[in-house]
């Protein structure tokens, strides 16, 4: 049974239609990115695909059951949203900040136990923020701020996660080390992400979407979904590829 | 634990404070004096306290903790650090109600009914029109809030200057907060009570929603029914403590950021203590109103801003 499951959806937004009649099965194990010009949509398909925003048209599936039929705090035990940016306001520590990942799994007047704490730390730990725990959210950089996000996508752990280009302010050092410690801890989950690095998703993915902008889509396979044709299709412009240890590159030519 | 020693602080300020606003006065009460009237019914000290001072405290505490609240909630769910109580142009609403109870020569009672239907006819107004495909962004309701509290103020010019002289003096005690003239009656401290509890059971979700209202979704938040109970509870708090002391400001922007400074910005300490704080700052606040220029009363929103600005300034540059 698929883990997320979409039939016949229908997504418009303004004047943009993100996608029309768009059926997709994602299973777990796989990895999905989500490529399209600025403003096809991307970030709204994540959204309504973790129930934050309503469809046009059609259905999805969460396992078996629709989307709809979930409370808010069963969907978010089970689908975790990494977003483009933070709205932090506030003063709050690192800690803070990662601690709220475990939200969905605590009852009303429940506080986070010693476990919780530690399974923050957990993730802290992994993308080595530690040192930071007790820092204010607002005295790091972009980069930090943002894997702190992740920490805290990493402490929620559910079985899909949805990301909105996670390599956003991100050095490629932080990218690659990200991206592997998020396959590795999603390996027999669902992950799916939007990106504008061809070439870094073609490292970490195994199925790909490209939404064209009018309402089509193509998606499948990575290496079935990710050539030249298609990229041309997709951004306008020409496309070169080159392949060096039996890995496709592409750039524009 | 330096969160633990705050709270300690707070409440041993908080007894403090009821203590002054008990001994202190046109005639100075002696801790003696004041615990021999706890037995001895007869005599002036029980009258003074059980009669003027401690009511008087009482409602100081209520209406500091009610608008320090409705600061708190306010600034949390429109994730702005500059909201206070009255962002949403109610205090402008309960003045020109209060005014024109005072310009027909009104008694207390029907100024308090008068000034509470004008709060929440704001509130509803702001609501009504900051309302859009069925969502509100907090731009949109602060942008329509500060609009109408300008279209409110000119309510409130017009009001005063085709008043008589003596009802001015009235009017701008009450524009600047006073605590003299009004009592409270039995709902007003059990209804703190019941709002303190619910945004309390809701203090987690609200550390979500001061993170954002899509984050706090994807974390199981229900935002919309969050939103709504704790909108309303900030409002109507707003409505109720404005009713009943005039709008005394600085209270519900400060109080919340001077805990913030101190114990951080989790909401499941914030609650509390922010009542407490609040409460405290306005016994503060009005026993040194009355006490200062006596025989003279000052309007008690002079001395929370005396009290509340350098206390604020010295907090923020602290931290920096």
């Amino acid at each position: 049974m698929p883990l997320l499951k979409c039939n016949n959806l229908g997504i418009t937004i303004g004047n943009t239609t993100v996608c029309q009649n768009m059926s997709l099965q994602m299973n777990a194990g796989e990895s999905w990115v989500v490529l399209g010009k600025n403003g096809s949509g991307k970030t709204t398909l994540i959204h309504t695909l973790a129930g934050l925003r309503s469809a046009d048209n059609g259905e999805i599936f969460l396992r078996d059951k629709l989307l709809h039929d979930y409370s808010r705090q069963h969907i978010s035990q089970q689908v975790g949203v990494l977003f483009q940016s933070d709205e932090e306001t506030f003063p709050s520590t690192v800690l803070e900040s990662t601690l709220i990942g475990r939200h969905p799994y605590l009852g009303w007047m429940q506080w986070e136990s010693a476990t919780d704490i530690e399974l923050a730390e957990q993730a802290l730990n992994k993308m080595r923020l530690l040192e930071f725990k007790s820092r204010d959210i607002h005295t790091l950089s972009g980069g930090e701020r943002r894997r702190t996000r992740i920490a805290c996508l990493l402490t929620q752990n559910p079985d899909i996660a949805l990301l909105d280009e996670p390599s956003n302010h991100l050095d490629i050092q932080h990218q690659i080390e990200t991206l592997t410690i998020l396959k590795k801890q999603f390996q027999n989950k669902l992950l799916f992400l939007s990106a504008h690095d061809i070439n870094l998703a073609n490292r970490f993915c195994t199925h790909a979407l490209l939404l064209l902008g009018d309402g089509k889509y193509i998606s499948g396979e990575i290496n079935e979904v990710i050539t030249t044709q298609n990229l041309e299709t997709l951004y306008g412009i020409r496309i070169n590829k080159i392949n060096q240890h039996d890995q496709d590159f592409f750039f524009p030519a | 634990m330096k969160k633990f020693q705050a709270s300690i602080i707070l409440v041993i300020l908080c007894l403090g404070s009821i203590a002054l606003a008990i001994s202190a006065g046109s005639t100075t009460l002696s801790a003696n004096e004041i615990f021999s009237s706890l037995t001895n019914e007869q005599g002036l000290p029980h009258t003074l306290i059980f009669e003027l001072r401690l009511p008087r405290a009482m409602l100081a505490f209520i209406c500091g903790g009610m608008l320090a609240l409705a600061g708190l909630l306010m600034q949390a769910l429109l994730r702005n650090p500059l909201a206070d109580p009255y962002i949403l142009g109610v205090s402008g609403g309960a003045a020109s109600g209060a005014l024109l109870a005072i310009l027909f020569g009104m008694g207390a009672l029907v100024i308090q009914v008068s000034a509470f239907s004008g709060a929440l006819l704001s509130i509803m107004l702001v609501f009504a029109l900051a309302h859009s495909n069925s969502s509100w962004t907090s731009n949109r309701l602060l942008l329509t809030g500060v609009v109408l509290a300008a279209g409110w103020n000119a309510v409130i010019s017009f009001l005063l200057t085709t008043s008589s002289s003596q009802q001015i003096y009235g009017m701008l005690f009450w524009l600047m907060g006073d605590l003299s003239y009004n009592q409270l009656s039995f709902w007003e401290a059990p209804l703190l009570a019941i709002i303190t509890l619910v945004s309390f059971i809701f203090s987690r979700h609200l550390n979500l929603m001061s993170r954002g209202e899509m984050q706090a979704a994807a974390l199981g938040v229900n935002t919309r029914t969050v939103r709504l109970v704790l909108f309303s509870t900030a409002s109507l708090l707003t409505a109720v403590a404005i009713s009943l002391a005039g709008s005394i400001g600085f209270i519900g922007l400060m109080a919340p950021h001077m805990l913030r400074l101190i114990i951080g910005s989790d909401h499941r300490l914030l609650v509390p203590a922010v009542v407490i704080l609040g409460g405290t700052l306005l016994i503060l606040a009005d026993t040194l109103a009355r006490t200062l220029l006596a025989p003279t009363q000052l309007p008690v929103g002079i001395l929370t801003a005396v009290l509340g600005v350098p206390t604020f300034l010295y907090l923020l540059y602290r931290r920096s």
